[in-house]
């Protein structure tokens, strides 16, 4: 059999269905089957993740005899593994976000480069602490989260803030600054934040004006107002200021990786013209996943 | 002070900046809570299934411009430069084809080779004690190499 007529059999094996979804076409099951050889489906370009829904014949295991690659957009089977597959494709999320992105980021990348390649030199990494914690306390024990810090590494003037409950916490309610690109902070400009204060970017000194606290629908308050479109302005470059809280949509925000987007239309927090400079105003602005739309918290 | 005074007194401080950052990566309780996170049905255990979905979630989480490649740019948009350097550093050694970025597919392949070998009875399944002790094993094993080599010496 040549590689053409394998690849159209292994077409003609695929279901194509797409499941009504609430946030939008989020998920579609596939069917996919390999009679011994590998078959292969092109994944939409926007996929997150593939997993398999229910197996139909054969001994189907991740990375063994199915798997896929977000790179080459490919979901295969082999090995005459055959099963139901549930294409997951990015989709925006709502309300604030459940823990920081800085130590979620790092816990990322330590997960990706594996921790066991982050050499010590030193004979500092005794295995003292996790001979005293145990290996299988329960994760609800809060004394299992040795914070991998020690503060007195992280000066203030750092501005890092070790994560004080493990790398996933749940749970909304955080507070702090929000860096931007170029090591600059979200600020409301000048010390006072009244109605109608801009936001921009500035030196990261954490008072008042830089300290944001999410809730649970997704305000980021400062200074005991909320940060708002102005005018609840649907426009690339609506301003982006301080306004009494008010419910509106045009105040609550969520987060999608190291964005934060408004609930109202999708658009980004976003450095104006992608300046790096201190007093830039922060606007909203169509997501692009530039550097001037990244956020860390 | 003497040229050499100077000199001790730079290298003590670089020496301070750089261990205990090295130190906070690599302390077990790190390895534990990645562990924590990928266990996703607190069964005690993170399996094939599991495992690989954790790969992708941080992936994802660090893939901001969602072109299916993690670079140099996005790792050192993380604000925490002490361990950025660090995690470049580390991540070098995933880039099979050294172009300065790391797709989807080598993330994949190198993760998955840790599961195996970090699987040590082969039940297809990680424990956190096969977790922990692989991980201090290689940290050592790592460590070794970490030191700038004597000269003449095999890189």
């Amino acid at each position: 059999m040549n590689r053409t007529l394998q690849r159209a059999t292994a077409m003609l094996s695929i279901l194509l269905l797409v499941l009504p979804n609430a946030v939008g076409a989020s998920e579609r099951l596939i069917d996919l089957a390999s009679s011994g050889r590998e078959a292969k489906y092109t994944l939409p370009a926007d996929t997150r993740e593939v997993e398999l829904v229910s197996q139909r014949s054969g001994q189907c295991r991740l990375g063994r005899t199915w798997g896929y690659d977000l790179g080459a957009r490919e979901l295969w089977v082999n090995g005459g593994c055959a099963g139901q597959f549930k294409i997951i494709t990015h989709e925006a999320g709502t309300g604030a976000p459940d823990s920081s992105n800085t130590a979620a980021a790092l816990a990322a990348a330590a997960a990706i480069a594996g921790v066991a390649v982050l050499a010590s030199r030193g004979r500092h990494d005794s295995d003292r602490s996790y001979e005293q914690s145990g290996y299988y306390a329960p994760p609800s024990n809060p004394g299992y989260y040795v914070p991998p810090e020690n503060p007195r590494y992280y000066p203030p003037s750092s501005g890092y803030h070790p994560p004080q409950a493990g790398y996933y916490p749940s749970g909304g309610g955080r507070q702090g600054t929000i860096h931007g690109p170029g090591g600059l902070c979200l600020d409301m400009r000048g010390d006072r934040v009244v109605q109608g204060t801009e936001a921009i970017i500035y030196n990261c000194h954490g008072k008042r004006n830089q300290r944001f606290n999410w809730t649970p629908r997704g305000e980021l308050i400062v200074n005991n107002m909320c940060l708002d479109i102005a005018g609840g302005s649907r426009a690339n470059g609506a301003r982006v200021i301080a306004w009494p809280c008010n419910g509106g949509r045009n105040q609550q925000w969520y987060v999608n990786g190291s964005q934060i987007q408004s609930q109202q239309n999708g658009k980004c927090l976003d450095v104006a013209g992608g300046s790096l400079q201190g007093g830039t105003p922060v606007i909203v602005y169509d997501c692009h996943g530039g550097q001037n739309q990244r956020w860390f918290w | 002070m003497t040229k050499q005074k100077l000199m001790a007194c730079a290298l003590a401080l670089a020496g301070a900046s750089a261990v205990p950052a090295i130190h906070a990566v690599t302390q077990p309780s790190v390895s534990r809570q990645i562990f924590l996170a990928a266990d996703l049905n607190k069964d005690g255990y993170v399996d094939l299934d599991e495992f690989h979905k954790d790969v992708v979630r941080s992936f994802h989480a660090l893939d901001h411009s969602r072109d299916g490649y993690i670079s140099v740019d996005e790792i050192r948009a993380i604000p925490d430069k002490a361990r950025v350097e660090l995690l470049l550093k580390a991540m070098k050694l995933s880039d099979q084809n050294r172009d300065g970025r790391l797709s989807f597919k080598e993330v994949v392949e190198r993760r998955m080779g840790y599961f195996d070998a970090a699987d040590t009875d082969k039940d297809e399944r990680l424990s956190m004690a096969e977790v922990v002790a692989y991980d201090a094993a290689a940290v050592k094993r790592f460590a070794a190499t970490w030191q700038p080599a004597p000269k003449g010496a095999k890189q």
